[in-house]
């Protein structure tokens, strides 16, 4: 039982006078730990309003500098922080926002050889990455490791998100398998109106605040996406695949691998 | 649902050939498509971009990518195509 301070009921106010919410939901959510791959687009509104809610313990995992154009969308970095690990930045203003929430940065890629690991200290995950290799590094690390996340990914003036518990549909039952290096433009070729990565990543955030409080139903075994230029939503009925390499009846995947990164963005990385 | 009849020259003769027309839905919207139709002809019907990396639900279950040639669509069929997002930017 958290004994809250005058000011922690102060601060949480608006959540506590939530009925589905509560005194016992705000506990929850003080005792939760969430990790967020990704403090870019997505990982960015999501930290903030995470943050903003009083999660206790918040992961930020990546291994980037803030760039100049990251400030069109990413709107946990400033233009002070331009040149700074974005784990820094992040931190920052996660504490200016709610010290009562405790930041773990790792200033490093998610990876095969760091992903479980570090999944296994976390309640739940967030994919706010911007490659496809490590997005399914993330569904497979989660699903080997029993770990509900929520899978993002926006472009142009798109979005689409589900979220992942173990036994319903994961990201290879949609997608089986990494498209080939350079198949699929990235936000940096394409565009991406940066409003859109606030409309999914807030999607995010409050699938992670329903799932620590138990609250609704979560986006599982559908996908919903949206487009912006229309301002229309879709939800895809997604159940789980019988033939998923990962989740299925007869797994392939057992392990983690990291797959090969498109061949523009490792030239740049060096 | 009609059908129309047409004839088809071969090269052993004529033969009458029977089309369906059928009403679908692809991503929500209808759409009127004659039969017989596979997955992998609507795919192309559409325009796809990337055929090859498309994902394909009918009536709320994935086809396997190797049975688009083969799995024959359906008056009634409810088709879903979801495509790659990723989002992203040079490192």
């Amino acid at each position: 039982m958290i004994d809250f301070t005058e000011e922690q009921i102060e601060r949480y106010s608006r959540h506590i006078l939530l009925q589905d919410v509560g005194v016992e939901g705000q506990e929850k959510i003080l005792n939760a730990k969430v990790l967020v791959i990704g403090a870019g687009g997505l990982g960015a509104p999501v930290a903030l309003y995470l943050a903003a809610a009083g999660v206790g313990t918040l992961g930020i995992v990546d291994g980037d500098v803030v760039d100049l154009s990251n400030l069109q969308r990413q709107i946990i970095h400033f233009t002070a922080d331009v040149g700074r690990p974005k784990v820094d930045s992040a931190r920052e203003k996660i504490r200016q926002i709610n010290p009562d929430v405790q930041v773990v940065t790792y200033p490093e890629f998610f990876t095969a050889s760091n992903a479980a690991e570090i999944v296994r200290k976390y309640d739940f995950i967030i994919d706010g990455t911007d490659n496809f290799p490590v997005k399914f590094l993330i569904n497979d690390a989660c699903v080997l490791e029993g770990k509900p996340f929520s899978h993002g990914g926006i472009l142009r003036f798109e979005g689409q998100t589900l979220t992942y518990v173990p036994g319903a549909a994961c990201y290879r039952c949609l997608f089986q398998a990494p498209p080939p290096p350079n198949a699929v433009p990235t936000c940096s070729q394409a565009g991406v109106l940066g409003a859109i990565a606030g409309m999914l990543g807030t999607i995010q955030a409050a699938e992670t605040l329903k799932y620590i409080t138990g609250v609704g139903d979560l986006l599982t075994n559908r996908l919903l996406t949206f487009n912006a230029k229309a301002m229309t939503f879709r939800e895809v009925k997604t159940p789980q695949n019988k033939c998923c390499p990962v989740c299925g009846n007869h797994p392939v995947v057992t392990e983690l691998v990291d797959y090969e990164q498109a061949v523009c963005d490792l030239a740049n990385r060096v | 649902m009609e059908t129309k009849k047409a004839l088809k020259s071969s090269l052993q003769g004529t033969e009458e050939v029977n089309y369906l027309m059928a009403t679908i839905t692809v991503n929500g919207k209808n759409q009127e498509v004659k039969l017989p139709l596979s997955v992998l002809e609507l795919i192309r019907q559409n325009n796809v971009k990337q055929p090859e990396m498309v994902s394909v639900q009918v009536n709320d279950s994935f086809v396997n990518r190797e049975d688009f040639p083969v799995r024959q669509v359906k008056e009634g069929d409810q088709i879903e195509f979801l495509y790659f997002m990723g989002g992203g930017s040079v490192r």
